[in-house]
């Protein structure tokens, strides 16, 4: 019994079991037609920013010279220019000398010693009177001929001589050299020091000692003794005496003001901006500086600025001061000059056209180096102690979302802002395409968002506490596909000071302000896989 | 008995929390094939049930070959469904709630190259060469919530995501198997099966925590991670820096040298009872791959241990500079990869083998009808994975063998499983498929694997029997 039920129990089951196959078979989920499309949508939260920024990670890198922190880490921006003028090496060339003079010789059938003595004047086309000559390098050369001399049988020795000239070891400038054998002598390390006669300058002698050997025959005398000199290649070292007037350049130029390079709007003024011109003049001559151009220009508009002499006598090093440098400073401050009110235009760069007058009056006697100059620094300081009403600038980047993102439904950006500066800055953000049409703008219920509150100050400007604020920006899908073909943003920042009674109170910024700066976006992805 | 009973299982039971390491992978699902005792290779799942012929010996080359997948996460129903319009919609919720914390993938591949085993007297001889090789990615359910959903679920859920588990092992190694099992009694046999191992090659993520949390103001990113990452290969990977600077991977391998590599030596056991108080009733118990494998060869080892913190760049690297042309997010994507701290070093390691447990009963309504029962453990970063199978077994006549099975596996009920062993003489094919269900249903397949081979099988017949050649 039991083996018959078991055996129907297989058999029962055997048939049975195709009947839970061919109805259970489904393959409706490999059919890719009737699959619904599926669209991947993760949302993605990322950190994009995290700055810790003061004043020197602010200011651009090509700015960074511009800070200037003092001892109590308070911050002034420092734009400064120098001009100077050429070197008296430059300005002041001598000129070849080249002369000839003969004399006659008698020898008399023996050997005979003679001396001439030659005077010259020293050609100087800039120098109206020149006392000493520092050689730093030239040649003196001298030929002699005397044909009929040598015909006669006789031999000649001349040496010439400088006698107003001292080397290092104070012996004067001497060679010796035979007939038809030029010589010269390098005049480097020599001085030459010249007299006057009544209204002749820049006299000096060369004495020609002759010596004359053999027994000519015949005797044929006066016998013609020709000299031929040249000095040149010549290059001072130093040159006193009395140069006549001389106009040197300084040159014109620009001082671009960064700080305001991106201003569109809006005022900033600043409690004690100043000017500082620092004059140095290594000629030893009197010195004007002449000042034919200093204004602040915005654009079409300019404003000169005040208080600085015009013409400006500057000093001068002594005539015993050679090699030093005097240097004559001026401060034009807010109590000296305009400089608060041109500061206030702002210019976005300070012109400038100067040159400078050596020995204007003459007739005084100084001297002149190779190396002698005069140089014009120009610094506008503007200390960050400031007050900031609704200044508005701009500023345009590259920047590009690239391939990264095909497709977005949303993205929301996160800034959080931790501000330790004296400062509200409202901002407003432009995507742009890469022709500067505008795209989309970040902030669409204002024209701009405080989204970085000020530091608390207290009355007199002074940073308290810092103040912390997060803003969330959302935007649509809409929105997200103008900006995915963004190239550039365009920034726009409108800074103020805080306000007390309705007035922005000055504030001052100091190197130990720091903003921290952190900037995520969350965004949900769209990938929609078509089947 | 009862005794003997008590002091085996306990032995096991030690044997089982010495080798319950973490360890690299491999696991084939001998599930159906069980109760086939027709088919040789049916003794790989307890070394001391006798298969039914007294010899075999396995087609050199093709005598086994095993190839199997299980995923214990999900199956394409849980993702893409059905409402009751009968209208497709894809479904992301009911997938992430179909997951486990930890869930897994596998795949595996089984060739035995030789094998061969004897009855004498009252024990059973068997030997096995085997190439077995494994891979596994393992994934927590935050892992996958994080792919579909995004980080920002966890902002919302205020919670760190954990991604536990993540990672991914594979092995090859050679087996060879002397298997041992012994008639004590009338009713009871134990047996087992040593093993020396060949490992080829091996990674292995011996430790892998890692959690991810997103500050929920900034979306500051910090991943705590404590991961060593063990690999055993027959080039070096070096791969960090190609990964890093996007440069190519170099991978020099000698093919001789792969296969003939013993350096990499390990050892296994598999332990195996069986109990019949009575004609009908079967009760067996077993142990397999409890065993190591000591990687010397070509040895890397990944360390990432600490926090890692990501918050963003810096504002002037995010705008750029006239080279980017101002490409933020290219920048961002660049600093993310250069956050992991990766310490790389060459220490040899050991890894465990996979073990698993097998507890089943059979029961015999007949000499050729048997219904069985079998309950099977895995065990995978420290978490198990059960599986139920419920078979009845037929044998018409001697030489050929049905069986027909439904297995829960890793809570999927959708496993049909199906086999046969056909002796044709001594010559003998066989193929069995723990779930053919998915042939039909595809939409539900979460496992799948085929068993089949070549065997010559002998003395497979009863020595004195009165049953007719064929009957039900």
């Amino acid at each position: 019994m039991k083996k018959t039920i078991s055996r129907l129990t297989g058999i029962l089951f055997l048939f049975l079991l195709p009947g839970l196959f061919i109805p259970s078979c489904d393959y409706s989920y490999l059919d890719i037609d009737e699959l619904p499309d599926y669209t991947y949508g993760p949302v993605i939260a990322l950190p994009m920013v995290k700055s810790s920024l003061s004043i020197e990670d602010i200011v651009p890198d090509e700015d960074f010279d511009l800070i200037d922190v003092d001892e109590d880490n308070f911050v002034s921006l420092v734009y400064r220019k120098s001009a100077e003028t050429l070197k008296g090496g430059e300005l002041f060339e001598l000129p070849d000398q080249d002369s000839q003079v003969t004399y006659e010789v008698h020898p008399g059938g023996k050997s005979a010693k003679v001396t001439f003595t030659e005077t010259l004047d020293f050609s100087f086309g800039a120098g109206e009177r020149l006392d000493s000559l520092s050689m730093e390098e030239g040649k003196f050369l001298v030929s002699a001929s005397a044909q009929d001399l040598v015909n006669d049988g006789y031999q000649l020795t001349i040496t010439v001589t400088i006698p107003q000239s001292y080397d290092g070891s104070g012996n004067p400038l001497s060679f010796e050299m035979d007939l038809d054998s030029p010589d010269s002598s390098e005049l480097g390390g020599f001085t030459f020091e010249f007299y006057s006669d009544n209204d002749q300058n820049n006299l000096f002698d060369i004495q020609y000692h002759v010596e004359v050997a053999g027994s000519g025959t015949p005797d044929n005398a006066p016998y013609q003794l020709t000299l031929n000199k040249s000095f040149f290649d010549l290059e001072f070292l130093s040159i006193y005496g009395d140069v006549s007037y001389t106009q040197l350049a300084l040159g014109e130029g620009e001082i671009p003001i960064s700080i305001f390079r991106n201003w569109v709007d809006g005022a900033i003024e600043f409690a004690n901006p100043f000017v500082k011109i620092d004059a140095y003049n290594s000629f030893g001559f009197p010195v004007v500086v002449n000042t034919h151009e200093l204004y602040g220009q915005k654009e079409e508009e300019t404003m000169d600025l005040t208080g600085y002499p015009n013409p400006w006598e500057i000093l001068s090093p002594g005539i015993n001061q050679e090699g030093e440098i005097a240097i004559t400073s001026l401060l034009l401050d807010g109590e000296s000059s305009n400089i608060k009110e041109l500061v206030a235009l702002p210019p976005k760069e300070f012109i400038y056209n100067m040159d400078a007058g050596l020995n204007e009056n003459g007739k005084q006697a100084g001297f002149v180096n190779n190396s002698s100059q005069v140089k014009v620094d120009l610094e506008v300081w503007l200390p960050l102690h400031a007050s900031v009403e609704s200044y508005l600038i701009e500023d345009t980047l590259d920047f590009t979302f690239g391939d990264t993102f095909e497709e977005l439904e949303w993205i929301e950006f996160n800034f959080g802002i931790v501000n330790g500066f004296p400062l509200d800055a409202y901002f407003q953000v432009f995507f742009l395409d890469k022709e500067g049409a505008v795209l989309a703008r970040m902030f669409e219920e204002t024209d701009e968002k405080n989204i970085i509150p000020s530091a608390e100050v207290d009355g007199d400007g002074l940073v308290t506490s810092e103040t912390e604020r997060n803003t969330k920006v959302f935007m649509d899908q809409d929105k997200v596909e103008d900006i995915l073909g963004s190239e550039k943003l365009l920034i726009s920042a409108r800074l103020r000071t805080p306000e007390k009674s309705e007035v922005q109170i000055p504030v001052k910024i100091f190197s130990d302000h720091i903003i921290d700066l952190s900037i995520g976006a969350k965004a949900k992805g769209k990938v929609v896989v078509d089947f | 008995m009862e005794k003997s009973f008590k002091v085996i299982f306990t032995g096991l039971f030690f044997l089982l929390l010495t080798f319950s390491q973490p360890f690299s992978s491999s696991a084939q699902y001998y599930n159906t094939i069980f109760w086939m005792d027709g088919i040789p290779q049916s003794s790989y799942s307890n070394v001391a049930m006798n298969p039914q012929p007294r010899l075999y010996i396995g087609m050199p080359g093709i005598s086994s070959h095993y190839t199997g997948f299980a995923h214990t996460g999900f199956a394409l129903q849980d993702f893409l469904r059905k409402d009751d319009m009968d209208n497709f919609y894809w479904d992301e919720d009911n997938l992430i709630g179909t997951l486990k914390n930890r869930n897994f993938f596998t795949m595996d591949l089984q060739h035995e190259l030789l094998a061969f085993g004897f009855l004498t007297g009252r024990d059973y001889f068997s030997f096995n060469a085997t190439e077995k090789v494994g891979g596994r990615f393992g994934y927590s359910k935050d892992f996958m919530t994080l792919l579909i959903k995004g980080n920002n679920h966890f902002i919302e859920e205020a919670r760190e995501a954990d991604f536990s588990g993540i990672g991914m092992d594979f092995i090859h190694y050679r087996e060879f198997a002397a298997g041992y099992s012994r008639q004590w009694t009338d009713n009871f046999s134990a047996g087992l099966r040593a093993k020396v191992l060949f490992g080829m090659s091996n990674v292995w993520f011996e430790r892998n925590n890692f959690s991810l949390h997103t500050h929920p103001d900034s979306y500051a990113l910090l991943l705590n991670a404590d991961m060593v990452v063990n690999v055993s290969s027959p080039s070096p990977f070096s791969p960090l820096d190609s990964i890093t600077d996007g440069g190519d991977f170099d991978f020099d391998f000698d093919e001789m040298d792969y296969i003939t590599n013993t350096q990499n030596m390990g050892f296994g056991l598999d332990l195996g009872m069986v109990y019949r108080p009575n004609d009908r009733f079967t009760l067996a118990l077993s142990a397999l791959d409890l065993g190591y494998i000591d990687w010397s060869q070509g040895v890397e080892n990944f360390t990432m241990k600490g926090e890692f913190e990501f918050d963003g760049v810096d504002l002037n690297d995010f705008f750029g500079n006239d080279d980017d042309n101002g490409n933020g997010f290219e920048e961002l994507l660049d600093s993310l990869k250069n956050v992991f701290d990766i310490e790389e070093t060459a220490k040899n390691y050991r890894s465990f083998l996979g073990p698993k447990i097998f507890l089943s009963g059979g029961y015999d309504l007949s000499p050729r009808h048997k219904m069985g029962l079998l309950a099977r453990a895995d065990f995978y970063q420290g978490e198990m994975y059960p599986s139920f199978t419920a078979s009845y077994n037929f044998k018409p006549v001697h030489a050929i063998g049905f069986s027909l099975a439904y297995s829960v596996i890793h809570w999927n009920y959708n496993n049909l499983g199906a086999g046969f062993n056909l002796n044709l003489g001594p010559l003998q094919i066989y193929a069995v498929a723990d779930n053919i269900f998915g042939a039909m249903r595809p939409h539900t397949i979460q496992t799948a694997n085929l068993h089949f081979g070549v065997n010559w099988v002998f003395g497979y017949r009863p020595r004195a029997t009165a049953r007719p050649l064929f009957s039900w």
